[in-house]
């Protein structure tokens, strides 16, 4: 990659331009892939029977689609750069709710999870108002958001575990198996692709990473910003909703308290996962790696026995370091840049110097 | 006035009879009872470049928001390529094919300078049934538009990662992928380097061969002298006069802008000193930053030194090492003969050195009352009643003729050049031994600027204080400075004294570094 590229063919403006193509920004793209990779071939070696079976893959590859869509539904309000810290919270009112509404009311299966995921997106838009109408900062707005949800979560189960009358079918929806593999995986591997496709190839998608970037200039360029930032609200509480609705079939009741402890490790992977694949962006790819990244680690050291409570403490640990790394990788890109600018300077690029300069007067 | 000399190049182009791409007609605008605009006419051609000249509070960005739609007129018309722009909304100028550049260029840093430009004129999609984004006609959409203006860069590349002359060059590419027929520059060049202004200039002079009708406002006399081909100054809302760039000189307008003849800069009124024999107020062994370096030299104690050179040649770099905003690489600095090696700005200030930025808005508190921001102090906790500090405020704002001087005003209401003074003012006041001052005068009017270089050379007389002036404006560096080292792809290419220092001088120094 050229860092001069010469101008049109009149040659007459040229610019320094900074190439792409620096073996730092290739692994910083890719060193998370690189990391899974080599963990996934470590643990094998160390526990050949019982880390390295399908079974135990296809384990964690299901087991972690809770987190997974929450994480990938939380990429969206922080890329518009506000944060939705009420998904755990929804996660639980969405459980809660498509078991009760079963259990407690008689619904049919569909009609209880459609209406629990859009109960759930109702929270969304709830939050997404404060944040833009009443200008609430959003990490107050989904704080406060999520302790209401919690209250009424707590009213509505009484306090006990809700499993008696759910219906079979409803059961079905994440324990049967395609293939082989749970659909759980399925449910996920669609929204990814779907919302891989939203933030990289819509303009609607691209459009909220101008809204982060510089938010006057979103407003200048024409973006409706508060609509736009009401709907990231929506798509991060509306995934929470449907991983919460893949819980309560997965496990086939609903108590007050799962939610809030998946607020963490979704968090990580989003950090984690914006260092990865878009450096600097937060992405879906990136946040996909991530989860498991943080996953097999945690997989492969309690089958060496290491007990439950490390999983908290790695998942706050991944979390600080991820925001640390991507943080050293922005210096020392913007060092590095600098540095480049300054050689092709110093290399001559006399074009873009020394041309057309008026001639000195007296 | 080195650069009036020079003629204009001749407008190419321009041919009688067809209506001129921008015509303002008997445009008034009151604010309350005052007329901000009382009845202006202004006309640019299509292939000129037209200089909006006026001090601040002229009329000059009320007319441009006027013609943004951002402010509708109490009276007037707009015609856009000879066509009447009626209602004037902002979507109708933006319709018409009126296009702003602001000195914030309004890019979104972390994207590419393709997306950048996508989002103004809309997504190119793929042609299936299925509409996504086609990555590959964006980005060539975008080199074309760029081409158009004679820029080759890697539009895959993140805005941020440009210098801020490739950034203006992407922000007018946007504006021309809209079909733009009139572009407006609204000082363009405030935060731009001498290499970069020149590279926007041929820009500029490029699309003007094109048809483009370009209004360019600035403050720099030596750039509108230099680029443009009529002039039309304000004054009090009111139309001074159109001249062409030919017939006149910059004295001229000079005098037209400020409506009496130019006052002569302190120069005369502060004797200028050759360096003394004695200490050195900063020496500088060897020293070495990322991106400068090693650099030697040495800053006569009470001097105003001028640090000179192309964006990006170092000077800025320099600056930074001085104050402890970056570890040096290498090297050693002495300050009076001391060993200068400070961790921190906060360091750099213990021991007497003083840094006011390029951006006011970085060493100022914009809710802050005038006397909060005079008196702000980075260290210990002084209690003071407000009604005291006002009243220790306002003979220091009335010395530095800050305009209201009124403690009690929030800095917001005051205008950029104004703002300006206060930001000196404070740095003044702490009467550090060594004053770094980067670009102190940009974007400041005319006015102002005379203000504030003699302030810089009676601070250096009266009160012996050492004055280090960052700048990329030639001429400022004439009108103020005792002597200038010429800072050359991150080395001193030169080291001027007071009677080596000229415009042309300094210009070749800075390109050839020699």
């Amino acid at each position: 990659m050229s860092d001069v590229i010469a101008a049109g063919e009149q040659g007459e403006v040229e610019d320094l331009a900074v190439g792409k193509g620096h073996w730092a920004d290739f692994l910083s793209r890719y060193v998370l892939l690189l990391l899974l990779l080599g963990m996934i071939v470590i643990f094998s070696i160390i526990e050949p029977s019982t880390f390295f079976t399908t079974r135990n893959f296809k384990s964690i590859l299901n087991g972690q689609v809770i987190i997974l869509l929450l994480a990938v539904g939380v990429v969206a309000p922080f890329i518009v750069g506000e944060f939705d810290l009420s998904i755990g919270y929804v996660l639980g009112l969405s459980q809660a709710i498509v078991i009760g509404f079963m259990a407690k009311s008689g619904m049919a299966p569909v009609l209880a999870v459609v209406l629990s995921i859009a109960i759930c997106c109702g929270v969304g838009f709830f939050s997404g108002i404060l944040v833009t109408k009443a200008q609430v900062s959003s990490i107050i707005a989904t704080l406060g958001v999520g302790s209401i949800i919690y209250g009424f979560v707590y009213a509505y189960t009484g306090g006990q575990v809700l499993y008696q009358g759910v219906p079979p079918s409803f059961l079905e929806l994440a324990r049967n198996q395609l293939f082989g593999v749970s659909l759980p995986v399925y449910y996920a591997l669609a929204i990814v692709i779907a919302l891989e496709l939203f933030f990289v190839f819509t303009t609607t998608g691209r459009r909220l990473f101008a809204i982060g970037g510089n938010r006057q200039a979103a407003v200048l360029s024409g973006v409706r910003v508060k609509p736009a930032i009401i709907a990231t609200f929506i798509m991060s509480a509306g995934l929470a909703g449907v991983s919460g609705v893949i819980l309560a079939s997965r496990i086939g009741t609903a108590q007050a308290d799962t939610g809030p402890s998946l607020l963490l490790p979704a968090f990580a992977a989003v950090f984690l996962g914006a260092t990865s694949i878009r450096p600097g962006h937060f992405n879906i790819l990136g946040t996909v790696i991530a989860v498991y990244v943080l996953a097999v680690p945690i997989a492969g050291l309690q089958q060496l026995g290491v007990p439950s409570w490390f999983e908290l403490v790695f998942n706050g640990v991944a979390l600080i370091v991820a925001v640390a790394a991507s943080k050293q990788f922005e210096l020392l890109k913007l060092r590095r840049e600098k540095r480049r600018r300054m050689d092709a300077f110093r290399e001559g690029n006399e074009a873009m110097v020394g041309a057309n300069q008026p001639a000195p007067a007296k | 006035m080195t650069e009036a000399a020079l003629t204009p190049e001749p407008r190419p182009g321009v041919v009688a009879g067809p209506p001129p791409a921008l015509r303002m007609r008997g445009i008034r605008k009151l604010f309350g009872g005052t007329a901000a605009l009382a009845g202006v006419d202004f006309e640019v051609d299509a292939g000129e470049i037209h200089g909006l000249l006026g001090e601040n509070g002229a009329g000059k960005s009320t007319l441009i928001k006027v013609l943004a739609g951002a402010y509708s007129p109490d009276a007037g018309t707009v015609e856009v390529m000879g066509k009447l722009v009626e209602p004037l909304t902002a979507s109708a100028s933006r319709a018409a094919g009126v296009s702003f550049i602001h000195q914030d260029l309004g890019l979104v840093p972390d994207l590419s300078a393709a997306e950048n430009i996508a989002f103004a004129v809309g997504f190119e999609q793929t042609s299936g049934p299925v509409k996504l984004i086609s990555w590959k006609r964006v980005r060539r959409r975008a080199r074309e538009v760029l081409a158009r203006m004679g820029v080759a860069i890697d539009v895959d590349a993140t805005v941020s990662s440009y210098g801020i002359g490739t950034q203006a060059a992407i922000a007018i590419a946007r504006a021309l992928a809209t079909d733009a027929r009139v572009l407006i520059l609204d000082e363009p060049t405030a935060t731009l380097g001498a290499g970069e202004v020149d590279y926007l200039f041929r820009i500029l002079r490029r699309l003007r061969a094109d048809g483009l009708g370009i209004v360019f406002v600035s403050h720099r006399m030596d750039e509108v002298t230099q680029l443009c081909d009529r002039v039309t100054v304000l004054r009090d809302g009111a139309c001074v006069g159109t001249r062409r760039m030919a017939e006149v000189t910059a004295a001229e307008i000079g005098e037209m802008i400020v409506g009496r003849p130019p006052e002569v800069a302190g120069a005369e009124e502060e004797p200028r000193r050759h360096p003394r024999e004695g200490q050195a107020a900063l020496t500088l062994r060897q020293l070495e930053g990322v991106a400068v370096g090693p650099v030697n030299l040495e800053v006569p104690t009470g001097s105003v030194f001028g640090l000179v050179g192309l964006a990006g040649a170092g000077q800025d770099e320099l600056a930074e090492l001085i104050f402890g905003l970056q570890p040096p690489v290498g090297g050693e600095m002495l300050l009076f003969g001391q060993r200068h090696r400070p961790g921190d700005p906060r360091a750099a200030v213990k021991t007497g050195v003083g840094f006011v930025p390029a951006d006011r808005a970085d060493g100022l508190l914009p809710d802050g009352t005038l006397a909060q921001n005079l008196f702000e102090s980075p260290s210990g906790f002084a209690f003071e009643r407000p009604s005291h500090e006002r009243g220790r405020a306002k003979p220091s704002l009335l010395e530095f003729d800050v305009r209201p001087p009124k403690p009690e005003l929030e800095l917001n209401a005051l205008s950029g050049g104004n703002a300006q003074k206060l930001l000196l003012g404070k740095w003044f006041l702490r009467e550090p031994r060594l004053l770094i001052l980067n670009e102190p005068t940009a974007g400041v009017d005319i006015g102002a600027r005379d203000q504030i270089h003699r302030m810089m050379r009676r601070m250096a007389g009266e009160k012996d204080m050492t004055i280090v002036v960052v700048s990329s404006d030639f001429e400022e560096v004439i009108a103020v400075c005792d002597a200038a080292a010429v800072l050359f792809r991150g080395k001193v290419g030169a080291q001027l004294e007071r009677d080596d220092l000229s415009v042309a001088h300094l210009r070749k120094t800075a390109v050839h570094g020699e």
